[in-house]
């Protein structure tokens, strides 16, 4: 089921939306600091917002780049700035803004990235996300989120508010069979098995455990790493994956920036394991226009775990 | 070099801080002379298009005394034509809002003289600026967050004229227009010349004053190297109900005559300045 609709109109659901809307109703009935910004484009889950403070609730128009540069204003008189814009065009239009305007200067502004990843793959390409970890990671003050369903999107929004700098939080929608009930952190152990580790992160973390399940049913143990915190990483959780056998980074995000690159910038036990990296077809086939080469599916995912299992470098115990 | 404001014991500004803008002209032009180094690309001849400008906003406009103590509900003053950080620079000193030894580092590699600004290093900075075309939209949010606090602060905002060429300069401007941000003062100074030639040649912009209106915009035209007109236009502008730009014609490398109004000086300094400058 897609779960975010980017267009009037559109209503196909919004339980991941559910916890941003939780948040920042909350944030706005405590903090009179908190302004909340958006570039004309509020999903239906997120209309609420509009009626609690008129005054606080900022439609800019189709402005990102003004988006950016106002919520950098804003934080330099003392508010608390929360922008929500979508995942294809907010990193990517307003990427001089978020640099020169809040992140050198380390501002408290909190973006939202809504409809990230494959969410709005049905509308083509345009429409698609890959690279706005990356993009928003290039700055190194900024804090990385990856929701991967509507309380870790709460959870983690609570996290980002809380911290003094800028962070970035990517909300994608919910998958059908979504784990909503592991304790926060910023990485989870979803699945335990030690034949190989999915690491993932998004809401394709639920096709992922998923997959483990399929491949237990055939004697292959396969645990599931789930991380929402991409920077700062959590390291402890990813090592012991690490060490343990054979990982799978499962990503929807070109490999540039994403989960698999800060891992690997991050652990150095990374560059001695053997690593698969899966990540939506459209990357090494730019010029296809499926939506599902903009995603990955649990099918996929067991298929790469099998490939990795097959690997030359890999010996099963 | 002393300022022409002299700080108290602590390095603060006094209870009742007069500047004769004029003379903080001189003493920032003087200065920015000085400080104009070889080795450090310092966009002489943008700084000193802009000085008086920033001498009617400091000398005359602002609250020089919240600036320094970096009040939240202070004026702020955001250079947009990042690149004329020299003339900042000089004039912060020189209306002692900060001391000429906090800027002893200007050049490549300085923590508080960047060779273009960061904000959060020196009182008065307000913005981080290099990238062109931030400045309106960044000072519309800072007008925003002053109406949003009730702080009936000020917010001012200079731009270059080439920099007017950046779309987001009028997308944030149809937003402010839109938001009546009447405490939003944009001053464009109007030197003519961008890197590469003159500003008509390349994209021009008139006609400027019909623009800004057609955008909702309080338009006044002033000397730019008036100090006098341009601090009457800020201070009669002041209760209109609409945003504010200042069109200040100026003359880019004011001062050295060798450099006025001509196109080259871009980014080049002088190997030795030609007559001694313009008082």
């Amino acid at each position: 089921m897609v779960g975010i609709s980017a267009c009037q109109g559109c209503s196909r659901g919004a339980p991941v939306l559910d916890g941003v809307l939780e948040v920042l109703e909350c944030e706005l009935a405590q903090r009179p600091e908190t302004v909340v910004l958006y570039a004309d484009a509020l999903p239906e889950g997120l209309r609420p917002l509009i009626s609690i403070d008129a005054e606080r609730v900022i439609n800019v128009g189709i402005a990102e780049t003004t988006l950016a540069s106002l919520a950098g204003g804003l934080a330099s008189t003392g508010l608390r700035p929360v922008v929500l814009g979508l995942a294809p065009f907010l990193a990517s239009r307003a990427y001089s803004q978020i640099r020169q305007d809040v992140a050198l200067g380390c501002l408290g502004v909190t973006f939202i990235g809504l409809a990230g990843g494959a969410t709005l793959a049905d509308m083509g390409p345009t429409h698609c996300t890959l690279d706005d970890v990356g993009l928003m990671g290039l700055q190194p003050s900024v804090e990385l989120a990856v929701a991967r369903d509507s309380s870790s999107a709460a959870a983690l929004l609570r996290h980002l508010l809380a911290i003094e700098g800028t962070g970035y939080l990517r909300v994608e929608a919910s998958r059908a069979g979504a784990h909503q009930d592991a304790p926060f952190g910023g990485t989870q152990r979803l699945r335990d098995g030690d034949d190989a580790t999915v690491i993932v992160t998004g809401a394709v973390t639920s096709d992922a455990v998923h997959a483990a399940d399929e491949l237990g049913a055939v004697g292959i143990k396969t645990g599931v790493v789930s991380v929402l915190k991409l920077r700062p990483l959590d390291p402890e959780p990813l090592q012991t994956a690490l060490s343990a056998g054979p990982v799978l980074i499962v990503e929807e995000h070109v490999a540039h920036g994403g989960l698999a690159a800060l891992i690997r910038g991050a652990l150095p036990e990374a560059s001695g394991a053997v690593i698969g990296h899966l990540t939506p077809s459209a990357y090494s086939s730019p010029t296809s226009f499926s939506p599902n080469d903009f995603r990955v599916d649990a099918d996929t995912i067991r298929r790469g775990v099998l490939d990795l299992l097959a690997h030359p470098n890999h010996t099963r115990p | 070099m002393a300022p022409i404001v002299r700080s108290g014991a602590q390095g603060a500004l006094s209870d009742t801080v007069t500047l004769d803008p004029d003379d903080l002209a001189r003493a920032v032009r003087k200065r920015v002379l000085t400080m104009t180094r070889h080795d450090v690309p310092s966009h002489l001849v943008s700084a000193l298009s802009t000085i008086e400008i920033l001498a009617a906003v400091y000398g005359a406009f602002v609250d020089l005394k919240s600036i320094q103590r970096r009040s939240p509900d202070r004026d702020r003053v955001v250079l947009s034509k990042g690149h004329a950080a020299l003339a900042l620079y000089a004039t912060l000193v020189e209306c002692g809002v900060t001391s000429s030894d906090s800027i002893s580092d200007y050049g490549p590699g300085a923590r508080n003289a960047t060779v273009h600004p960061l904000c959060g290093r020196l009182a008065g900075v307000e913005a981080t600026s290099g990238s062109l075309g931030h400045g309106v939209a960044l000072g519309a949010g800072m007008a925003l967050g002053a109406r949003l606090r009730s702080f009936g602060s000020r917010t001012i905002v200079i731009l270059g004229d080439g920099e007017l060429q950046e779309g987001s300069i009028w997308e944030a401007a149809l937003l402010a227009a839109h938001r009546a941000l009447s405490q939003l003062f944009v001053i464009v100074d109007l030197n003519g010349l961008q890197q590469t030639g003159a500003v008509q040649d390349i994209a021009g912009l008139e006609p400027l004053a019909d623009k800004w209106k057609a955008f909702g915009w309080h338009v006044e035209q002033v000397d730019g190297h008036d100090t006098s007109a341009l601090a009457g236009a800020l201070r009669r502008s002041d209760p209109t109900p609409k945003p504010v730009v200042l069109l200040a014609r100026t003359v880019k490398g004011r001062g050295v005559p060798s450099m006025e109004g001509k196109d080259g000086w871009h980014f080049r300094v002088p190997g030795v300045l030609e007559g001694s400058a313009r008082a």
